[in-house]
């Protein structure tokens, strides 16, 4: 391993550690490349390196059945592909794993067998099935079943089952009877590095010899990578993991990755090496399934994301400059997925420039959005302004009368002329002919239920009437999937707010009233039936909630729901909902102006000497590639709403139906058969999208002094004269100041 | 002549260090401001007294202002008052020094009770459901949202004044025991009472007292918009809405012109009366 070059990259890895410029002209580090498989493969499923060198990828295509063996002997070289004889499609897939000799393992259910099978791939393509024998599971009447599979540098196969036990499988039976002795303990997930079995347990991660079956000493540096982040203890969704590992080239030494890089260390290390940092690529947006070693200083991560399934290779490059020569800093109050997405996309173009994303507020550190904006605030003070600001939660109106943000109008008519974009939100920005900031993405809040319910949701009075009719005529009946307060005010706040303001400026007082008067009419009328309340926290949960509520109005547990809608997934489950309830969809609110939530609203700043390089990010941000991602709102790029529209009507509206099941907070099971998506569908999606006209008011104290105040209203804890005089009392100031 | 300059010379060198860190920390910090005061925000284009015509106009800041004057016109005559009767009172009972101490001591408790656990007791007290309102109904009288009415004010200027009572007392007891007792003697002898006492002995001598504590108190009495910030957040009520409420969302906005413009004029609010008073003072003696 080049330590030495790993250190220089290891400098890139913080958003504190910003190169300075590679001054001396030193050459060589990892880059980033994505791994192109033929067009027809839709998912991958493992990666592994083999014994005698080369790797090899077990792909497959959902709907044509087909599977594939892709084997290549240098990851940057030629693959060739074996077609298996095995098809995938309406599979479970529950674990899979490339062995030394080339033979790719897979377990889970299979369309033409009952119960869990392990399917084993041959080079040749030629497949063997085995029945692998589970023991019981323990204090449950369920079938046991393989949650997890990895396989050892020897050809050992190791499982996880469901009683949180890592079980040895014999690979000519099948037999799953040899039970590896790791404590008492639950495990949550394990790797395999060489013959080393990592496992990730309750009391934090232990090492064990594969071959021998024995705890090895303490690894201090994957000890303290989980004391110090306790979300990598945990795998909630299944098939992908917070830490990934695999064996360096060094006897005994072990490569791990996880959203914030690849590092590696040996037996003796007490730290690792950082190889590659994930702010400079695209493993921080990856969900992780696997990584390989496809040669020395040459890595594939098999990773997911809103796309789908991707394996992007690292290698050393040793002719590019060590450092970037450029940075790009990019500040957001919130992180997002899909910002990070973006940055990935910017920086496999842009490998000469590096970015550095500045998140206000963390998790960790549980600064409120007034600090963050206030330290923002002394950083441009500083005349350290970032170069490239996402605008929400941030004081928009104030950046701009001061000047702070650049005009984006060239860039935005650019990407418009390339892609197109939809015009309402772009004219909704403009202002004079500039736009100082443009959202990404958007979308709105929607009102589901039986045709007079539409109808009456489309202003928030009317609906608040409506509920409060429906629930008098429908004693005992939930009406509404319903909310919260506190998520009550979110949802009616971006249906309603851009109604409030007048065209002086100011707060129009009889609507708030009149809008205050809706939302306690909606939070009552289910409020008697508070055991059945669906949502007993407010935690982000209400992004898409649409598509959850329609799930309620499907199951016959309420009668009409309404929330953001956030994807074509959101769309697809209300559409699933209407088939079988013959309920509608339409905006609520937007009597007198429909709006929509922008997100992702994007500036530039004036003072920035990289205007290029932000120029640049943000083309990528309002793009066709970024656009095509089916998350976080609808892209404002037309091309980009076109590749998704296209892409989820080929993935839902195909011939073999997609089922969704979950289980809500009660422990009910609910399920969608998601195919009813087709391009009618979309074009009436889009020709309301198009139709929104205002953004909601995104103020940050507006919203925060409105839904304040209007909590107590709602529950009962003040009045109505009391939270109006409040409210007008604190915006007046606001508004004066 | 020459040891005179020697002797300055050397005082110069002690005070040097001391007003460097006045002049980094304090002095040159403060120049830039007033620099600000006469720039745009951004761009620093010299804009002559648009920003304090604009902080002159702007409502908010107005109303800022005058709460804040009317907070220290109420808090600093009742502070120093109630503060020198504890003083005179506690003067009374020096010769039982135990008592004396604990007094003391229970005078000073506020002053060492940090300020997050003052605003968890206003909030536990004074909330819509908080344990003053919970009284109230038990004698059949109706509470109300004290931090959200008129009574806000009431709220602060009782913090105020439990907060910084103790302190202020002990500067008095010190301005009390520093007036020698042999001039009262002499007084008693020459037939003077206890009020002559103090309007002829007590207060004149205290006069440098009077006006360090004077100044201490007014500084002090910015210090509570903490408390007012954690209790109500950036928009309190009307009453409670402070100078410091004002810079703080402006810094929040960006509004650094209009904050430099505001600090001067607060500069020049708070010294000017400073050494006003301590010209009357002066030249009284």
């Amino acid at each position: 391993m080049r330590t030495g070059r790993m250190r220089e990259d290891s400098s890139q890895a913080g958003n504190e550690g910003a190169p300075s410029a590679s001054a001396d002209g030193a050459k060589g580090r990892f880059v980033e490349s994505d791994v192109q498989f033929p067009e027809e493969v839709t998912e991958i499923r493992c990666v592994g390196a083999r014994a005698g060198g080369g790797v090899t990828v077990l792909a497959d295509n959902g709907d044509t059945g087909k599977t594939w063996l892709f084997m290549a002997e240098d990851a940057g070289g030629e693959w060739t592909a074996q077609e298996a004889g095995l098809s995938l499609a309406d599979c479970w897939i529950s674990g899979a794993a490339v062995a030394p000799d080339g033979s790719a393992w897979l377990c889970g259910s299979f369309a033409d067998t009952d119960g869990m099978r392990v399917k084993k791939i041959n080079p040749d393509g030629v497949v063997e099935e085995k029945v692998p024998g589970m023991p019981e599971v323990k204090e449950r009447d369920t079938n046991n079943i393989i949650t997890q599979m990895g396989i050892d540098a020897a050809g050992r196969i190791f499982v996880l089952d469901l009683n949180g036990e890592i079980l040895k499988m014999n690979p000519e039976t099948g037999e799953c009877a040899e039970r590896m002795e790791c404590g008492d303990e639950y495990v949550r997930y394990f790797g395999i590095a060489g013959e080393k079995l990592i496992v990730i347990s309750e009391s934090g991660i232990h090492v064990y010899d594969t071959a021998a079956g024995t705890a090895l000493l303490e690894d201090v540096v994957l000890s303290e990578l989980i004391a110090a982040d306790s979300s990598l203890m945990s795998s909630d969704t299944e098939g992908v993991f917070p830490l990934v590992f695999t064996a360096g080239m060094e006897s005994g030494s072990i490569v791990h990755a996880d959203k914030s890089g690849i590092y590696y260390h040996n037996d003796k290390a007490t730290v690792s090496e950082q190889l590659v940092s994930g702010d400079l690529n695209s493993i921080g947006s990856l969900s992780l399934v696997q990584i390989a070693m496809a040669g020395e200083e040459d890595f594939l991560i098999l990773g997911r994301d809103a796309t789908g399934s991707r394996i992007l290779r690292f290698y050393y490059d040793k002719d590019v400059s060590s450092l970037p020569e450029k940075e790009l800093t990019i500040y957001a109050l919130e992180d997002s997925a899909l910002l990070r997405q973006a940055v990935g996309i910017y920086q496999k173009e842009n490998s000469g420039t590096f970015v550095t994303i500045k998140i206000g507020m963390t998790e960790k550190d549980g600064v409120t959005a007034e600090d963050a904006v206030a330290a923002l605030n002394t950083e441009i003070m500083a005349g350290d302004a970032p170069d490239v600001m996402i605008l929400d939660g941030l004081p928009v109106d104030s950046y701009i009368e001061k000047g702070l943000l650049a005009d984006v109008s060239g860039i935005v008519a650019e990407v418009e002329q390339t892609d197109g974009l939809f015009g309402n939100v772009k004219n909704a920005y403009e202002k004079d002919g500039a736009i100082y900031g443009m959202p990404a993405r958007f979308f709105p809040v929607v009102v589901f239920g039986m045709e007079d319910a539409v109808r009456a949701g489309e202003s928030v009075t009317g609906f608040a009437g409506y509920i409060e009719r429906t629930a008098a005529e429908n004693p005992g009946k939930q009406v509404a999937y319903d909310l919260p307060a506190e998520g009550v005010l979110w949802t009616l706040y971006r249906a309603d707010s851009a109604n409030w303001v007048t065209e002086g400026g100011t707060l129009d007082e009889g609507r708030l009233t009149e809008w205050l008067t809706a939302a306690k009419k909606i939070y009552d009328a289910d409020r008697d039936k508070s055991e059945r309340r669906f949502y007993t926290s407010f935690d982000n949960v209400l992004y898409g909630t649409a598509g959850t509520g329609a799930s309620y109005v499907m199951d016959g547990e309420a009668l009409l729901c309404y929330g953001t809608m956030v994807d074509l997934g959101g769309l697809e489950m209300l559409l699933a909902a209407a088939e079988k309830t013959g309920a509608d969809y339409g905006i609520l609110g937007g009597d007198q102006k429909k709006s929509f939530v922008p997100h992702l609203q994007t500036g530039i700043s004036n003072d920035s000497d990289m205007q290029e390089e932000a120029a640049a990010f943000l083309k990528v941000l309002l793009g066709k590639e970024c656009g095509g991602i089916d998350q976080d709102g609808f892209p404002v790029n037309r091309a980009g709403w076109a590749a998704v529209c296209e892409d989820k009507i080929k993935m839902y509206g195909s011939e073999s139906t997609i089922s969704i099941g979950s289980t809500d907070e009660n422990g009910r099971e609910r399920g969608f058969q998601m195919d009813d998506l087709n391009q009618e569908a979309a074009d009436r999606l889009a020709a309301l999208l198009e139709g929104l006209t205002v953004p909601s008011l995104t103020d940050a104290v507006i919203e925060e002094v409105v839904t304040a105040q209007g909590e107590a209203y709602l529950k009962g804890e003040a009045s109505l004269e009391d939270v109006v005089t409040a409210i007008r009392q604190k915006i007046s100031i606001y508004l004066a100041e | 002549m020459d040891r005179q300059k020697r002797r300055k010379a050397v005082g110069l060198c002690f005070v040097l260090p001391g007003f460097m860190g006045v002049a980094v920390f304090y002095l040159i910090p403060f120049l830039d401001v007033f620099r600000r005061s006469f720039v745009t925000a951004v761009g620093n284009r010299f804009c002559g007294f648009r920003n304090y015509r604009t902080v002159f106009a702007n409502a908010a800041f107005r109303l800022a202002a005058g709460n804040t004057l009317t907070f220290l016109a109420v808090c600093l005559p009742l502070l120093l008052a109630l503060s020198l009767l504890a003083a005179l009172g506690l003067s009374a009972v020096a010769d039982n020094k135990r008592l004396y101490a604990v007094l003391k001591g229970a005078y000073l408790i506020p002053l060492a009770v940090p300020a997050a656990s003052v605003v968890l007791l206003w909030k536990l007290v004074f909330d819509r459901h908080g344990f003053l309102n919970g009284v109230l109904d038990a004698f059949g009288i109706a509470g109300k949202d004290w931090m959200n009415s008129g009574a806000a004010f009431g709220v602060l200027v009782f913090s105020y004044i439990w907060k910084n009572m103790g302190y202020v007392v002990v500067l008095w007891l010190a301005g009390l025991a520093s007036v020698p007792e042999t001039l009262y003697e002499a007084a008693r002898v020459d037939g003077a009472g206890r009020w002559d006492c103090f309007v002829r002995i007590t207060i004149p001598l205290m006069r440098p007292v009077i006006f360090m504590i004077v100044v201490i108190s007014l500084l002090n009495s910015f210090k509570v918009f903490r408390e007012a910030w954690m209790v109500a957040g950036s928009y309190p009520e009307d009453s409670i809405y402070l100078l410091q409420h004002i810079f703080n969302n402006w810094f929040r906005d960006l509004s650094m012109d209009r904050i430099a413009a505001a600090a001067v004029l607060l500069c020049i609010a708070v010294f000017g009366p400073i050494r006003l008073l301590q010209r009357c003072w002066e030249d009284s003696r």
